[in-house]
């Protein structure tokens, strides 16, 4: 009887911790999958010597701070875009700030967590005055090209990235909220859209 | 006498001086205790928007969860920022002084949001 009555322990523990594990693992979101995944493995740049920034500037600490995320240490911090934005990995995925310039005054900065898409993006107009408003993001290994697309029929602009960070200067004109779609074509042949809404709400 | 009065009024001047030292270190110590501010933080609805109050921002910051077309700026549209894929975003400028703003672009509540000037 101890026997049978240990044996059904056994079982029930069993049955239980089976049960838990598989809990667990539902629970838990599966990784970004992928050649395209936007992780900082696709990002190429970022693992590049060339494109080390050698002296971490002060915003640098000041986006790693604001954000609660590791300010980054001597070759951690990348150049991507040419030169546009540095960008370095964290826990939160991979942060950059750009166009941070003492001169024109204004900049962004971001982190992207891990993603299945294979680009971000972040649409801004500079100042009150400008005309010229940008879309910039991310873009990993495989996209060829973004094209953004603006509402209305006001056409398109196509852009490559470089170093795995694209930008498209949109038209004169335009603003943010006048951006419909942004799309990736990838190595593959494959292309990726993401449609954008953005009511004017102000 | 005329030596004295001399001597009185560099102690006048002074303490006018020191007094003004001690209430420009006051005002300083004052504006680095409110730079920064959480201008919102909680539940968005849909279309909503949160503004700071005024001072020289050149930091504003959105936390909310990705896939929530979100928009920051400053002043009266200055450097009007949108994205909906990475979090958190900030935008940076030197506007001079003025109000932070953070929108809900989107058609529904948003949780958590926390909007944050500095």
């Amino acid at each position: 009887v101890r026997l049978r009555t240990a044996l059904i322990i056994a079982v029930v523990a069993a049955v239980a911790l089976a049960a838990a594990a598989t809990l667990i693992r539902l629970r838990r979101d599966p990784p970004p999958a992928g050649p395209y995944a936007l992780t900082s493995e696709h990002l190429g740049a970022l693992a590049s010597p060339r494109t080390i920034v050698r002296r971490i500037p002060s915003v640098a600490q000041r986006v790693a701070v604001g954000f609660g995320v590791e300010t980054p240490g001597p070759s951690q911090l990348h150049r991507l875009g040419g030169g546009s934005v540095s960008a370095w990995r964290t826990r939160r995925g991979v942060c950059w700030f750009g166009g941070y310039t003492p001169r024109r005054g204004f900049g962004v900065a971001e982190c992207v967590a891990p993603t299945s898409a294979p680009i971000e993006w972040i649409a801004t107009t500079p100042g009150l005055g400008d005309t010229i408003s940008v879309v910039e993001g991310l873009a990993t290994d495989g996209v060829i090209s973004v094209r953004v697309r603006l509402c209305d029929e006001r056409g398109t602009v196509v852009t490559r990235p470089h170093d795995n960070f694209y930008v498209a200067r949109l038209p004169a004109g335009p603003r943010p909220w006048n951006v419909c779609e942004v799309s990736a074509r990838l190595a593959g042949g494959a292309r990726y859209n993401e449609t954008i809404a953005i009511p004017h709400h102000r | 006498m005329v030596l004295l009065s001399r001597r009185a009024r560099p102690g006048v001047i002074g303490m006018a001086a020191a007094l003004a030292a001690v209430f420009a270190a006051a005002l300083m110590l004052v504006s680095s205790a409110i730079s920064s501010q959480t201008y919102f933080s909680g539940t968005m609805s849909g279309g909503q928007s949160a503004t700071s109050g005024s001072n020289y921002w050149s930091q504003d910051t959105v936390y909310r969860p990705v896939g929530n077309n979100f928009a920051l700026w400053f002043g009266s549209g200055s450097g009007y920022t949108t994205n909906s894929g990475s979090n958190p975003f900030s935008i940076f400028g030197s506007y001079g002084y003025t109000q932070a703003h953070c929108q809900n672009l989107t058609g529904g509540s948003v949780s958590p949001v926390t909007c944050i000037a500095s």
